[in-house]
């Protein structure tokens, strides 16, 4: 039954109640910005529903999305222009709200309007955080643009936001994936927060493919110090990324660029520490001697799972004279004379450095 | 604009006209005061005077309860004298979106499900308690649950898609069809120690259809079955509480069939 008490306003039925997908498609622009300022403004989105199982931004872009793409469209252009309208004095639910919008819904032109909120309208405000959080990873979305890096760099280095800056970086540009690891871990484990960095190693994981992940890693051994080295290899190990399975899926020349760079790099004080914590892995570096009489570094990756390796010489121990990497030979020398032993497994490296 | 004539132009609609049933059962049942039939007639005729457009009468009822959350928010007269756990049911991307710690989970918030999908999967796994945050509540300062011993004897063990839908039928969950993945979080004893608590009313329900007022006087409301269209499990409604580490969360299960069809005039029969 039509509702004949609105004069001016759009007005709804039941039906619409009901299915409000038809009322939204028939409103003109004006209306539908009225109608959407007064849903999140006032909290009051009839026709459209809201249960208790769900909230306000949600159900919105739910039906929303079931809408056309003419009424997306003429949506995603409202939702700019209220983004602007929000002010110091409006409820932060408003903007978490309009944020939500933004981000299932794709509306990027709202970025501009977003970011001058981010840095200049939140500063000191008891919710700042959260509405940073949200706002950062809604501009995400979008993704990174040459403009937006700027932000996300801005922001890597507070803990509250690396993550999020840190995933948007590194789905933008790989190589701020290991440029930023390190940065990024130092952060985490400063604010005593393993647990969290764990679920952002994952989510680094799930984002990339493995060979990704092996450039990643290549990049970051090429780039970082000894301690940052084996700190982030330690890490990506600890939640069981960097794996035997990883390495055998990579590509050949990608296997030997990584060895190479982490015989070269690695100090040759942490050797020890390196090859027990590749070995537990399945993953032996060990010197050879080939039927032609020269020696090279072999690696042997054994992935018990898959029943899958592979052998390769990674360098000649030609190329190793007068260099640090011939401190490797000695101690793998040594290892196989038993005149070193590699540790325990629950050893802490500090016991048996050098 | 009269409150009269607003009161006309409601109860000529199915919905308006089954909301003001409900509020009047509440009244005649004393599960409102009655000073409250007069508030909101201020209130009304306050809102109304005001609108510069046009406003549909259920939408006013719906501004006047967000507007005067003291006023209208968990004012039932009745509720239970024991304390217990209680459990609510969300939707995974309303748990993903409101009690999780964005710090490090949601970190990209975009058309896709990819985020949501994390945290269903996860759930239980690298998604401890310890990354539990925000408020539990709806779009109102408060949420609507049940004791937990009485979801828990909803659960079919090895079967949590059945689980879900039945879940989903005899808690009056309307607008969650088939498809959507549920989340039961836990709320312990300790954390409604001081809060308020009540059998939901009118008020409380919003425009919520699917909401049917009780008398009982063990001090519960009862969810709506969508099914029988009958009362059916206690229910109550909590002032927010902060969703912390001592709260629980887990997975329900998928929904596994499509929602009954709902005959409005069957729950007006209910409170007439």
């Amino acid at each position: 039954m039509a509702d004949e008490f609105t004069k001016h306003g759009p007005s709804y039925t039941e039906v619409d109640v009901a299915d409000p997908v038809p009322w939204l498609e028939g409103l003109s622009e004006g209306q539908l910005r009225d109608w959407l300022r007064e849903s999140i403004w006032t909290r009051n989105p009839l026709p459209v529903l809201v249960p208790p199982d769900s909230r306000l931004a949600l159900e919105l872009a739910n039906v929303l999305k079931r809408s056309s793409s003419v009424l997306r469209a003429r949506v995603r252009a409202v939702i700019s222009g209220l983004v602007q309208e929000w002010g110091r004095d409006d409820s932060p639910e408003t903007l978490d709200d309009l944020l939500i919008l933004c981000g299932r819904l794709r509306c990027a032109a709202a970025e501009p309007a977003i970011t001058l909120i981010l840095n200049e309208r939140l500063k000191g405000r008891t919710d700042e955080i959260p509405l940073m959080q949200r706002g950062l990873s809604v501009v995400s979305g979008f993704g990174c643009t040459e403009r937006t890096v700027a932000l996300f760099k801005r922001y890597i280095t507070d803990v509250d936001y690396a993550a999020i800056c840190y995933r948007a970086l590194y789905r933008y540009d790989s190589r701020y994936g290991a440029t930023e690891l390190f940065n990024v871990i130092t952060l985490f484990r400063r604010a005593e927060a393993t647990s969290e960095l764990d679920i952002l190693i994952r989510i680094l994981a799930n984002d990339l493919t493995s060979g990704e992940i092996v450039d990643l890693l290549i990049h970051y051994l090429a780039i970082g110090d000894s301690e940052q080295i084996l700190d982030g290899l330690e890490v990506l190990r600890g939640v069981g990324i960097l794996t035997a399975d990883l390495l055998l899926q990579a590509r050949s020349d990608q296997r030997v660029a990584l060895f190479q760079l982490l015989l070269e790099r690695c100090a040759p004080g942490d050797y020890r520490y390196l090859l027990w914590k590749l070995r537990s892995i399945g993953i032996d570096l060990h010197c050879t001697q080939s039927v032609d009489g020269y020696e090279y570094i072999e690696v042997l990756i054994s992935d018990t799972k898959t029943q899958r390796s592979v052998i390769e010489n990674i360098i000649s121990t030609d190329d190793l004279h007068d260099s640090a990497l011939s401190a490797f030979v000695v101690v793998n020398e040594r290892i196989a004379s038993g005149s070193i032993m590699l540790p325990e497994p629950e050893s802490d490296r500090g016991d048996w450095i050098n | 604009m009269t409150y009269v004539e607003w009161i006309t132009a409601l109860a000529t609609s199915q919905l308006g006209h089954l909301w003001l049933s409900k509020f009047q059962y509440d009244l005649k049942e004393g599960n409102l005061s009655p000073s409250i039939e007069n508030t909101l007639k201020g209130l009304i005729e306050a809102k109304v005077l005001t609108l510069s457009l046009g406003l549909p009468p259920l939408s006013v009822v719906e501004s006047v309860l967000k507007e005067n959350p003291t006023l209208c928010d968990l004012q039932g007269k009745r509720a239970p004298t024991n304390v217990e756990p209680y459990s609510l049911i969300v939707r995974v991307e309303t748990f993903a979106y409101y009690y999780l710690r964005r710090r490090v989970l949601m970190t990209i918030l975009d058309e896709s499900d990819d985020e949501v999908e994390f945290v269903w999967a996860h759930l239980g796994g690298v998604i401890t308690p310890a990354f539990f945050e925000g408020w539990v509540k709806t779009d109102r300062d408060f949420f609507w649950c049940v004791p937990t011993r009485l979801l828990l004897d909803l659960t079919i063990t090895g079967a949590p898609n059945k689980s879900a839908t039945t879940i989903r039928t005899r808690l009056g969950l309307h607008l969650i069809d088939k498809g959507e993945r549920l989340i039961r979080i836990g709320v312990p004893e300790s954390a409604i120690l001081g809060k308020k608590i009540a059998a939901p009313t009118t008020l409380d329900s919003g425009v919520n259809p699917a909401f049917v007022p009780f008398n009982s006087s063990d001090g519960y409301g009862r969810t709506l079955n969508l099914k029988s269209l009958t009362r059916d499990i206690k229910e109550v409604v909590i002032e927010k509480i902060r969703f912390e580490s001592t709260f629980s969360a887990e997975q329900v299960g998928k929904v596994g069939a499509k929602l009954p069809p709902i005959s409005w005039i069957a729950i007006d029969r209910l409170v007439t």
